[in-house]
């Protein structure tokens, strides 16, 4: 594992590359896009366990920081999705300029899983799989999922566990429905989620109209991730890792 | 801003990221690692926060993983848990030394972190300061009436607050887990094993003896075992140390600096202890 910065001066990022333990020519690279806030602290032990699985099984893996975010620089109020997304862009050159590899496998997890699917509408080439792993399907509801965590605090409009949404934030989640994000035809797209409620099988038709290669699963092992309660805790649901490692490996 | 992210310790498992000094000052390095399971980068990020306010002050900062933690990889050997942490700060600090010549260090710790770093300094010299948010806590008789008053405030009256204590304690009963001190000591040290008084002050003395600075913090989150200004004065005065420690009671934070207003608070208060120490150091 090697810590990597990348990206523009003013937008760096930091990640780590996995090189794989071994050579498997069809193994796709797997870039891991990680969640936002308190949901990122909570999921990231678990994706580094991913990423040594992944590079176990022969797959290069690139897990990173959005800038402004983690341990990446940059500062909490540049918070953007299409900023973010846009990262995701360029993280994703950026693993296969290292792995050499013609084909990256995106998974997102939470915010990062709503971040990739707007991030396939601009980068298509090479990506030949995208795992949106209990994605947020509409900003709103995520907002107030947060809200009803957050009391007003002088000076802060909103904020939730000591991460501050600024407006643009706010603004930008409060338009994001994944069920309008129109996916390219043909991608190969793996969903997971906790349930079908509303939203969820709203996402399902969506994509399925968008004429993707949709492999869709529902899962119990979807985890908690928003709460004080589970802050303190790491979330590793080995069955549902186990299970990913065999799609992105399936896939190939 | 000139970061750093490292792989370093005897094992290469250990991840960390350096924040250099803008335009160095003293001979100090600060150290920040995790606070329970969160990573490196603190609850919220407080110490990317703090370690960057550090290095543009001219104190360069260190934020890392313990083995098991974040990025560093699990520890390889036999050692405790307690034992690993402290090693892995000895890796940490002898990083610093190699790549910023700082030779003293100054520690903080949050939750066990804390307790970490109170090891960490009781085994290594280098270590001149630390800062420990709810490290161990000791609740003496005052603590338990104050707590009692504000459950009957907030039940209406001494009369039901005493009959829900009752409740309480019957259900425990019936649950055969009856056993308060060792439930009291868990919720006091946050699950390790903690130190009885006349050790932890005997402890103490030995770092104060060495001259270390020692910065105690008690939040607001633990009314049943901290919830007082004197609190620690009233439980350690008997040991006549007390006046040789920073002791600071903030019932306005939270033990995971919950909101953005506790996170500046934070950030501002922790730079400021380390940049004192530079001078009392010397």
């Amino acid at each position: 594992m090697t810590p990597v910065r990348f990206g523009a001066e003013a937008r760096e990022m930091l990640g780590f590359y996995h090189a794989p333990a071994r050579v498997v020519a069809s193994a796709p690279a797997v870039l891991l896009c990680s969640p936002f806030g308190p949901e990122a602290i909570r999921s990231y032990r678990m994706l580094r366990l991913l990423a040594d699985r992944l590079a176990a099984a022969g797959c290069p893996v690139l897990r990173f920081d959005y800038h402004g975010t983690g341990d990446s620089p940059g500062e909490d109020d540049v918070a953007s999705l299409p900023g973010w997304a846009g990262d995701i862009g360029v993280a994703h050159r950026e693993l296969a300029a290292r792995s050499g590899k013609n084909t990256v496998a995106w998974i997102g997890l939470r915010l990062g899983a709503s971040l990739c699917a707007m991030a396939a509408q601009t980068v298509r080439a090479g990506l030949g799989l995208l795992v949106l792993w209990d994605p947020v399907i509409t900003g709103m509801t995520y907002l107030e999922t947060y809200r009803s965590q957050s009391g007003p605090h002088a000076g802060v409009a909103f904020e939730t566990m000591g991460f501050e949404f600024s407006d643009r934030f706010r603004n930008d989640l409060s338009t994001l429905n994944l069920a309008n994000v129109v996916m390219p035809a043909g991608t190969r797209v793996t969903t997971i989620v906790g349930s079908e409620n509303e939203p969820a099988l709203a996402l399902k038709s969506s994509l399925a109209k968008a004429e993707v290669k949709l492999d869709w699963t529902v899962s119990p092992a979807v985890a908690e991730w928003n709460s004080e309660k589970a802050l303190n805790s790491a979330v590793i649901p080995m069955q549902l890792l186990q299970g990913i490692e065999s799609k992105v490996m399936g896939h190939a | 801003m000139n970061e750093t992210t490292l792989v370093f310790g005897a094992n290469g498992g250990l991840v960390g990221t350096l924040a250099a000094a803008t335009a160095p000052q003293g001979d100090i390095g600060a150290l920040l690692f995790n606070a329970g399971v969160v990573p490196r980068i603190g609850p919220n990020r407080l110490n990317v926060r703090i370690s960057r306010m550090l290095a543009a002050r001219g104190i360069p900062a260190m934020r890392f993983d313990i083995s098991g933690r974040g990025d560093s990889a699990p520890a390889r050997g036999m050692e405790s848990y307690e034992q690993q942490a402290i090693a892995d700060i000895r890796d940490a600090m002898d990083l610093m030394t190699a790549r910023t010549g700082v030779r003293r260090f100054a520690i903080m710790g949050i939750c066990s972190g804390a307790e970490n770093a109170f090891h960490a300094a009781l085994a290594d010299e280098r270590v001149v300061g630390v800062t420990l948010m709810d490290s161990y806590h000791y609740p003496t008789l005052r603590t338990h009436i104050n707590r009692f008053r504000q459950r009957a405030d907030m039940q209406g009256g001494v009369v039901r607050a005493g009959l829900a204590w009752l409740k309480r304690r019957l259900n425990r009963s019936n649950n055969g887990s009856d056993n308060d001190h060792a439930r009291e000591a868990a919720a006091s040290s946050f699950g390790s094993i903690r130190p009885g008084p006349e050790v932890f002050a005997s402890l103490l003395r030995k770092l104060l003896d060495r001259g270390v600075s020692i910065d105690l913090l008690f939040s607001g989150s633990f009314l049943e075992t901290y919830n007082y200004r004197n609190q620690f004065r009233d439980g350690f005065g008997r040991f006549g140390i007390v006046d040789r420690i920073n002791i600071d009671y903030r019932p306005d934070l939270d033990h995971t600096l919950s909101t953005a207003a506790m996170q500046f608070e934070m950030v501002n208060r922790t730079t400021a202890w380390f940049a004192s120490l530079g001078s009392r150091n010397r």
